[in-house]
C-alpha cells in the first residue's frame, strides 16, 4: 500500500465554484489539511503526480469526465494507483453507494454537506478504512 | 464549531452570503434555460444543461443554508432525471417546471411578488 500513515494531503476535484470555496475553506482552516483543488478530471490527472495526495476527494457529476471516470484514470497513474478515494455526491441511494464502493472508494459524503463537519467526516472515513489518525 | 476562530466563522458567513447573492442570477439562468428547452424541445443537450444546473443547485444550496430551496431543486431535478432516463423529455410539458423555477426565484429574500 502506497498510502502514508496519516491523512494530510487531499486532492479535491469539484467543478462547482461555490462548493469548491466552502469545502476548501473547511478542509484547510478546520481540518488543517493541505489541499489541491482541481475543477475537472483532466486537471486532477495533470496535478496528481506532483501533488502526491494521501486521499482523493471526488465530485461525481462533472461535465466531460465524471468522478468515477476520473478515479479510473487516476488508478492508471503509478502515484495514485492505490490512493484512497471518497466520493461527494447527491446520489446516495444504496445502489449508487454500492457502485462507488465497488470502484474502491472508502466512503461517500452526501451533498449537500455540513461544511463544519467535512474534515471530521473525512478523518472518520480514513480511520474506518483501517488507516491511522489523520 | 464554537471552537473555531472568529475569522474562520466570518469567512464561512461571507461564503454563505456570496452564495445567496449569486443565487438570484443562477435561478435566472435556469429560468432562461427552461424557456430555451420549451422553444427547442428536440435538443436534448439543452435539457441536460438544465438538469445539470438543477443538480448543482440541489447539491449546494443546503450547504449554504438554503435547505428548503435545495430540496425543491432536488424534486425538479429528479423529475427531469426520470424524463431523461425514459426518453420522454422531448414530449414533456415544461410549464410546471417553469412555474416551479419561478416560485423558487420568488421565494428569495427581496424578490418581487410573483405575478
Amino acid at each position: 500500500m502506497s498510502t502514508t500513515p496519516t491523512l494530510q494531503r487531499i486532492l479535491y476535484v469539484e467543478d462547482d465554484p461555490d462548493i469548491q470555496l466552502v469545502a476548501r475553506m473547511a478542509l484547510v482552516r478546520i481540518g488543517r489539511f493541505t489541499v489541491q483543488v482541481c475543477s475537472s478530471g483532466a486537471e486532477a490527472l495533470a496535478a496528481a503526480a506532483e501533488f502526491n495526495p494521501d486521499l482523493l476527494l471526488l465530485d461525481v457529476m462533472m461535465p466531460e469526465m465524471d468522478g468515477m471516470t476520473t478515479l479510473a484514470e487516476l488508478r492508471r497513474l503509478p502515484g495514485t494507483r492505490e490512493t484512497p478515494a471518497v466520493f461527494m455526491t447527491a446520489r446516495v441511494n444504496d445502489g449508487d453507494v454500492a457502485s462507488y464502493l465497488e470502484l474502491g472508494a472508502i466512503g461517500v459524503i452526501a451533498k449537500p454537506f455540513d461544511a463544519m463537519q467535512l474534515a471530521a467526516k473525512l478523518r472518520e472515513l480514513w480511520q474506518t478504512s483501517g488507516r491511522s489518525d489523520g | 464549531m464554537a471552537d473555531l476562530p472568529p475569522d474562520v466563522l466570518a469567512k464561512m458567513q461571507a461564503l454563505q452570503d456570496g452564495f445567496g447573492v449569486r443565487l438570484r442570477a443562477r435561478l435566472a439562468d435556469m429560468q432562461q434555460q427552461c424557456s430555451l428547452c420549451r422553444v427547442t424541445p428536440a435538443e436534448r443537450i439543452q435539457f441536460e444543461l438544465l438538469y445539470r444546473q438543477l443538480h448543482s443547485l440541489s447539491g449546494s444550496a443546503g450547504t449554504f443554508g438554503f435547505t428548503a430551496l435545495g430540496v425543491e431543486a432536488r424534486r425538479i431535478e429528479d423529475q427531469l432525471r426520470v424524463w431523461l432516463d425514459d426518453g420522454s423529455w422531448a414530449q414533456q410539458d415544461l410549464a410546471p417546471v417553469a412555474a416551479a423555477l419561478d416560485a423558487l426565484a420568488a421565494s428569495l429574500p427581496g424578490a418581487p411578488p410573483a405575478a
